[in-house]
């Protein structure tokens, strides 16, 4: 507290603090980075209800405000390697974005829902396959949007992440995948969903780490195959499982690489612990009369994402912030009216 | 007050074991870099990044991109630095003073959402969609109804002669109607009919059947001309329309969810709004005979009949089910009976409209304040019409459907 002790204290500090004792380890079999997750049910209760308030109150224009402060929460109550995540996203920001898509959704929306009430009948028809064109074709702006507001807002020991796919390659590759699965009356649709992972991930970055996704369409296709079949023969009680088999799919395709090295994530998530987490969750929700879902729902984000772990020879303390030249390159007028969230 | 802490400089994702001494207006850091040389680096206390949310979480950050970012050890070691700083801005927020209220915060937060929700639900929004169906001008009023009607019109068969028909019959009324009422007779053997905003009424034949007397026809076509009279078509769809924006806004969910949930939610308290408009309907369509000079006892047989009609039915489906008609005494307690009131009538909650004994009952009890002087027409030239429509009647009637709309 006093000036002197401060010099006393310095002193004792080694250089390299308690790092130093686990650099000499470094050859040794290191455990795996496992995520856990310190959100309290009841700090999370409370934000909903808050946000509950805010926005009936505003006629939902708190809305955005709320989903940014959720997201606050999810993120920084996030560890790994001993460190939390962090959101740098705001309500202003998301209701920028909420706005755009909400006049351009809504109006679209409002049309097919209501259009066949005002409309002459006779172009009823033309207008409603015209909106949802127009909301298909919205369905890759909306995730190039998304990938780049989400990344760039989170960060991890200061390093930001980052997407740096191009809106007019994702489009081209999307719109073909998007004929051969109308040609292919709709079994393309497993390779266009992959592909259009594949590409979001290969252009994610965590600072110098960049992301990748291992699987093809062909593999999800004998997924859902598989898992279809048992979910059929066992009238659905197989659910859970096939739950867990693709979210399994999804995390343990999804590689980190550093250093030339790829490490993919792991998840030990098994049905039987999910389905008595379903159970729970409804459980709780039915006797608080739904007062209590975001509980519920917190308790199924936490199974999922406990699940995961990643190799220990992946380094959290060797990432090179490289964020900074990204956002000169991009960051003009236009990449901003693109990054939209909802 | 010095702390133990982790320093990350923003460029790289290493942390720094460092020593953090908290002074008037700013903290100072001190650290050593990979070549060992000590590094130090003092934080403007105003310039640390809002924390506007109280986690779990242990750092926090400092300048503009790329931050750099100070990770305590524990939660309690944050904590003492914002104890060290009680007015610092980087940690206030409107939540957390309201998390500070703890569980009294949260109760009086969800007894104020449901007041809240309760208000706009049932007061709010009807009355904010109401004033806006009064308020759009008769002509985009009518051009809608025509909509409507060229769209379900489509698929149905008119039959011509019997609406020519009924429309003279309607115009020999002589109903005040701020409307061009026209009158269209369906096909069909359903008993049923309905009005369209902007003045349109559609009859199904079945409903021709079942009527007996002219005053029957006049009591029906009366009803449907204070729906158009009043909007209330109209004004059901413009209430559907605000909830469901009032449903995508909360929900965020602008596409198919909310839809779903509104469909739900915003059923009962639909059909007790629907209701109402019906009873508002029985009760001006009465004003308007008597204004007519018309007498509105047809309304009220109207109603007799379909209750007796629907009794009869349900004795039916008592026999069937090998129940003598005793069995369905109001006293009958069995499941059977329960079983059979609950096919045959639909509670009025869970109805559109009233059920016909409550109908019945508030048009006898404006019929016996009626000023017993008040004389009506001779309707000879209604019956005329109303004859010449039986003239070319139909038979066969499916009454799984009783009354109209
Ligand atoms: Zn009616």
């Amino acid at each position: 507290m006093e000036e002197q002790g401060l010099n006393s204290d310095t002193s004792n500090l080694s250089p390299t603090g308690t790092e130093g004792a686990q650099v000499t380890q470094k050859p040794m079999f290191r455990p795996h980075h496992r995520i856990t997750f310190h959100g309290s049910n009841m700090q999370y209760l409370g934000l909903a209800l808050y946000n509950l308030l805010l926005t009936v109150l505003t006629l939902g224009l708190y809305y955005p405000w709320a989903k940014s402060a959720i997201r606050k929460f999810l993120w920084q109550e996030t560890e790994i390697d001993g460190s939390r995540f962090d959101w740098h996203g705001t309500g202003k920001e998301m209701f920028r974005g909420f706005i755009k898509a909400y006049l351009f959704l809504g109006f679209f929306f409002l049309l097919i829902n209501f259009g066949p009430m005002f409309l002459p009948p006779s172009s009823v028809i033309w207008v409603v396959l015209f909106s949802y064109l127009v909301i298909l074709a919205f369905v890759p702006l909306a995730i190039h949007g998304a990938m780049r507001y989400r990344l760039s807002r989170t960060s991890f020991r200061g390093i930001h992440f980052g997407y740096r796919g191009n809106l007019k390659e994702f489009y081209g590759k999307v719109s073909l995948d998007f004929l051969f699965t109308i040609l292919t009356l709709g079994i393309y649709g497993y390779w266009l969903q992959i592909n259009a992972r594949r590409y979001v991930m290969k252009h994610s970055r965590f600072g110098d780490v960049s992301a990748k996704f291992n699987a093809t369409g062909g593999d999800f296709l004998g997924l859902t195959i598989i898992q279809g079949l048992l979910i059929a023969v066992t009238i659905y009680i197989y659910m859970p499982w096939a739950l867990i088999n693709f979210y399994k799919f999804y995390i343990e395709n999804t590689g980190l690489e550093q250093n030339g090295k790829t490490y993919y994530l792991k998840s030990d998530a098994r049905g039987g612990d999910f389905l008595w987490v379903l159970l729970k969750s409804a459980f709780i929700t039915i006797i608080s009369l739904g007062l209590a879902s975001p509980i519920a729902s917190l308790w199924i984000h936490k199974f999922y994402i406990e699940s995961i772990s990643l190799s220990g020879e992946f380094d959290f303390d060797a990432i090179q912030q490289t964020e900074k030249s990204y956002k000169d390159a991009t960051g003009d007028d236009i990449a901003d009216i693109l990054d939209l969230d909802f | 007050m010095t702390i133990e802490a982790y320093f990350i400089d923003g460029q790289t994702s290493k942390r720094r074991a460092c020593l953090v001494t908290l002074q008037a207006n700013a903290i100072s850091i001190v650290y050593y870099d990979d070549s060992l040389q000590k590094l130090s680096s003092t934080w403007r206390v105003d310039a640390i990044l809002r924390q506007d949310l109280r986690t779990t979480s242990n750092y926090i950050k400092y300048g503009d991109f790329p931050h750099q970012v100070l990770e305590f050890n524990s939660e309690q070691d944050l904590s003492r630095i914002i104890e060290y700083y009680p007015e610092a801005l980087f940690h206030q927020s409107a939540y957390n003073k309201f998390s500070t209220f703890g569980w009294k915060g949260m109760v009086s937060a969800l007894v104020g959402v449901i007041m809240v929700a309760v208000f706009f639900f049932f007061y709010g929004v009807p009355f904010i969609a109401d004033s806006f169906a009064r308020s759009i001008p008769k002509e985009y009023e009518t051009y809608i109804g025509n909509n409507f009607r060229q769209t379900y019109l489509q698929y149905q068969t008119i039959d011509t002669l019997r609406s020519e028909q009924i429309q003279q019959f309607y115009n020999q009324m002589n109903l005040e109607s701020d409307y061009d009422i026209s009158v269209v007779v369906v096909d069909s053997k359903i008993i049923n009919a309905f009005a369209l905003p902007g003045g349109y009424i559609v009859v199904f034949s079945g409903l021709l059947e079942m009527l007996e007397e002219e005053d029957e026809l006049a009591g029906l076509l009366a009803h449907e001309a204070s729906h158009i009279n009043e909007r209330h078509s109209l004004r059901l769809i413009s209430k559907d329309l605000a909830m469901y924006v009032l449903f995508a806004s909360l929900t965020g969910d602008v596409g198919g969810f909310s839809s779903i949930l509104i469909e739900n939610s915003n059923l009962v308290s639909s059909l007790s709004y629907s209701r109402n408009f019906e009873k508002e309907a029985d009760l001006e369509g009465f004003d308007l005979l008597v204004n007519s000079e018309i007498n509105p006892k047809g309304m009220i047989s109207l109603f007799a009949k379909f209750q007796s009609i629907n009794s009869k039915m349900e004795q039916e489906l008592a026999k069937k089910m090998g129940m003598d008609s005793t069995d369905l005494d109001e006293s009958s307690d069995t499941a059977k009976a329960w079983f059979v009131r609950f096919i045959e009538n639909v509670p009025e909650i869970l109805s559109t409209h009233p059920i016909p004994e409550n109908r019945i009952r508030y048009l006898e009890e404006e019929m016996s304040q009626l000023d017993p002087t008040l004389t009506f027409r001779e309707n000879d030239s209604l019956k005329l019409y109303f004859d010449k429509l039986l003239k070319t009647s139909k038979v066969s009637v499916d009454s799984s459907h009783l009354g109209f709309d």
